[in-house]
C-alpha cells in the first residue's frame, strides 16, 4: 500500500495545463487525471509518468462503471490494471453510478443506480471484484444525478457507508455533487453527511455547476464543472471539514478550463480553509 | 429484479434515436442525459476526425455526426474507442457517399488516432535479426508494433492529410495520384506518415498481418515486378514497424 | 518460394541490416507529417465527452439538418466535386 494523498488542496490536471504544469514546479500539493486518457500507452502515458515524478498522483476513472447490474468490463478493468502498474498512483477512484449494462452497451456518462438491498449486493461484489482486479481499495464517489430511482429504500450516504462496510473501499466525497442533488433532488444533506463513516473519507471533489431551464419552466443545476466554486458548496466544504477533518481537496473543472492561476487561486482557497481548520484544532 | 430492469429502461431512454417521454424519468432531467450522451459522442468524432471535420465544414460535420451516434451506440466505457466504424458509415451515407476518398481519410484518422494512444512495444532489434541463421529467414513471422499500420489507398492521403495541417495549409492535392501510407510511431510518441513504394503496402501488411517473410516478399513482388525488397526491409526496421519474432507454431 | 528469391531475401535482408545497422533507427528517419499532440486527453469531464459532469453545450433532440457541404472539400485542388474512382 502506497502512501495516501498529501492533506492539502490539488487540482484536476487537464489537457490545456500539461505542459504547463511539467515544465515548472507548481505550488500543488497533487494532481488528479482521468484514468482512462493514459489507457495503452505513447505518449500520453510518457506524460502522466513524468507528471508522478513530480507530483502526488491521484487517477479519476470515469468508465468502469460499478454501480451497473451487469459486471465490469474485463477489458476496461484489465486496461486500469495495466495503467496502475505503469504509473504510481497514491489514490485510485470511480463514481458509484453506472453506464453499461450486460450486453456491452455503453452511454458514456454517469448514470444514478438505485439505492436498494438487491442492487447493493450487486455493487459490493463488483467494487469487490474491482479492487481484488487491481490489487488495491479505491475511493468510491457520491454523485450528481438529475433522477432518482422510484423504489429506493435507503438514500445515498447509506448506501455509500454499507459499501464500506462490505468492501473495505474508501470514499471520494464530492461536495459540489451534494449540494447539486440537493437543489435538484431534495437530498438531505445533513442525513447524507451523518450517514458516512468519517475514516473512510480519502479525498474531496469541489466545482462548478450551471443553471439550466428547460422549456416546461422547470431547472435543474447541472454539474458542468465549468464555473468557479460557488459560495455556497464554500460554505458545505467548511461544515464537511468541520465534521469530518481535513482531507485532501481537488479542484476539478472540465469546461471552459481557465488559466492555471484560477484553479490555483480556488485551490489556495481550499487550502486556506484546511489550514484554519487545522489551526482550530492545535 | 426490478433495479437492473430500470437501468435498462434509462439505458434506453438515453440512447434512442428518437426522443419519446417515459412516464418513469422526468423530461428535463432525460434531456440532459440525453444531451450529455449525444453531445460527448459527437465531440469526440470531432476530436478523432479533424480533417474530415475540416473537408465537410463544421455544421455538416456536426450534422453527420449526429447521425453516426443514433445509428452507432457506444460500446466501450473507453471513449477513445469510439468511432472506428465512421469509415464505413461515410462511405454509405447518402450525403457523403459520393466524396469517394472521405472513407479513406477517415481511415487514416482512425489509425493516427488508435496509433498515438497504442501499447508500447520494443521494436525488433538488428542484432536479434542478424542472430538468425540466414537460410530461416524466409519462414521468420513477426509482431507488428501496436502504434503501426498500412493505408493501401487509391487516394493522395498524404497531400490531403497535409492540406489540412497548419505548417502546410492549402498544399496542392492531385487527386488521380493514389499514396499508399505507412503511419509508425516515432521516438517522441508523435505517429508519422510515410508514403509507400509499389509494392510495400502489400509487402508491410503481409507481414502486419503475421505472413512469414517469404510470403510477405511474395505479396510485395505479385503486387508490382518493380518491388524493391531491400528497400522495403529497411524501411520496416528503421521505422520499427516489427517488435518481435513470433515462435514458430 | 523458389532458390531464386531465397537469394534474393538473404541479400535483400543482409544488405538491409547492414544499413539499418549504421542509421540510427527511428530518429535518423524521415519526420514526415507530424500529428502533434493535440489529440490527447478526450475522456476528461464533460469538455471532451466523458461526463464526471453534464455537457455545458445544448445540442437540439432530434434536430434536422440540411447537408451542404461548405469544407475544404469545395475547395481542395479547385475542383467542386471529388473524382470518383
Amino acid at each position: 500500500m502506497t502512501a495516501p494523498l498529501p492533506v492539502c488542496a490539488g487540482i484536476g490536471l487537464r489537457h490545456p495545463h500539461y505542459s504547463q504544469v511539467l515544465a515548472q514546479q507548481q505550488p500543488l500539493g497533487w494532481i488528479e487525471l482521468h484514468s482512462e486518457n493514459f489507457f495503452d500507452g505513447g505518449q500520453p502515458l510518457a506524460m502522466l509518468q513524468q507528471l508522478a515524478a513530480c507530483y502526488p498522483l491521484s487517477l479519476h476513472g470515469v468508465g468502469l462503471g460499478l454501480g451497473a447490474a451487469a459486471r465490469p468490463d474485463a477489458t476496461h478493468l484489465a486496461a486500469l490494471r495495466r495503467l496502475l502498474d505503469a504509473v504510481p498512483a497514491v489514490a485510485v477512484s470511480e463514481h458509484l453510478s453506472f453506464n453499461h449494462d450486460a450486453s456491452q452497451r455503453f452511454a458514456n456518462d454517469l448514470l444514478p443506480i438505485p439505492y436498494t438491498r438487491a442492487m447493493l449486493d450487486l455493487v459490493a461484489a463488483n467494487v469487490a471484484e474491482a479492487q481484488d482486479a487491481l490489487r488495491r481499495p479505491l475511493l468510491i464517489e457520491n454523485l450528481s444525478s438529475y433522477l432518482a430511482y422510484p423504489g429506493n429504500d435507503m438514500h445515498e450516504g447509506e448506501f455509500l457507508a454499507e459499501l464500506v462496510a462490505r468492501t473495505g473501499c474508501g470514499l471520494l466525497l464530492d461536495v459540489n455533487n451534494l449540494y447539486v442533488n440537493q437543489q435538484n433532488l431534495g437530498t438531505d444533506v445533513d442525513a447524507f453527511l451523518a450517514a458516512l463513516p468519517p475514516h473512510a473519507i480519502g479525498e474531496i471533489h469541489l466545482a462548478g455547476y450551471t443553471e439550466r431551464t428547460f422549456d416546461d419552466g422547470s431547472t435543474l443545476l447541472v454539474d458542468t464543472h465549468s464555473r468557479p466554486v460557488y459560495p455556497a458548496v464554500w460554505q458545505l466544504y467548511r461544515q464537511v471539514i468541520a465534521r469530518f477533518g481535513a482531507r485532501p481537496t481537488l479542484i476539478e473543472w472540465d469546461i471552459d478550463i481557465p488559466p492555471l492561476d484560477t484553479l490555483l487561486a480556488e485551490a489556495a482557497t481550499a487550502q486556506a480553509i484546511l489550514d484554519q481548520h487545522t489551526e482550530a484544532a492545535t | 429484479m426490478n433495479e437492473t430492469a430500470w437501468q435498462h429502461a434509462l439505458l434506453d431512454a438515453i440512447t434512442t434515436p428518437q426522443w419519446q417521454p417515459d412516464p418513469r424519468f422526468p423530461a428535463a432531467a432525460l434531456a440532459v442525459y440525453r444531451n450529455n450522451y449525444r453531445v460527448g459522442l459527437m465531440e469526440m468524432l470531432a476530436l478523432v476526425y479533424p480533417i474530415c471535420r475540416q473537408l465537410l465544414g463544421e455544421d455538416f460535420f456536426e450534422a453527420l455526426s449526429r447521425e453516426y451516434v443514433k445509428a452507432t451506440p457506444s460500446d466501450s466505457g473507453n471513449l477513445h474507442r469510439y468511432g472506428g466504424s465512421f469509415a464505413g458509415f461515410v462511405a454509405a451515407f447518402e450525403h457523403t457517399a459520393h466524396i469517394g476518398y472521405l472513407p479513406d481519410v477517415a481511415r487514416l484518422e482512425w489509425a493516427l488516432h488508435r496509433g498515438y494512444y497504442a501499447a508500447d512495444a520494443t521494436p525488433l532489434a538488428i542484432d536479434t535479426l542478424a542472430a538468425i541463421p540466414q537460410q530461416h529467414w524466409g519462414e521468420l513471422r513477426f509482431s507488428g508494433h501496436p502504434a503501426c499500420a498500412v493505408l493501401d489507398s487509391p487516394w493522395p492521403l498524404a497531400d490531403i492529410h497535409a492540406h489540412h495541417q497548419p505548417a502546410t495549409a492549402g498544399c496542392a492535392v492531385d487527386m488521380a495520384t493514389a499514396q499508399p501510407l505507412l503511419l509508425w510511431r516515432d521516438s517522441d510518441g508523435l505517429m508519422q506518415l510515410h508514403q509507400l513504394a509499389p509494392g510495400q503496402a502489400a509487402f508491410c501488411q503481409a507481414l502486419l498481418h503475421g505472413a512469414t517473410l517469404d510470403d510477405a516478399s511474395a505479396a510485395g513482388l505479385a503486387a508490382t515486378p518493380d518491388f524493391d525488397l531491400q528497400a522495403a526491409l529497411l524501411l520496416v526496421l528503421q521505422h520499427g514497424v516489427l517488435s518481435a519474432i513470433k515462435e514458430p507454431s | 518460394m523458389s532458390a531464386t528469391s531465397k537469394t534474393l531475401l538473404v541479400s535483400a535482408l543482409s544488405a538491409a541490416i547492414a544499413m539499418a545497422a549504421v542509421s540510427a533507427p527511428a530518429a535518423a528517419a524521415d519526420k514526415e507529417k507530424c500529428y502533434g499532440i493535440a489529440q490527447a486527453g478526450k475522456n476528461d469531464c464533460a469538455a471532451n465527452g466523458h461526463s464526471c459532469a453534464g455537457q455545458a453545450k445544448m445540442d437540439k433532440d432530434g434536430a434536422e439538418w440540411k447537408f451542404v457541404a461548405k469544407g475544404s472539400c469545395t475547395k481542395m485542388n479547385g475542383t467542386l466535386e471529388p473524382m470518383k474512382k
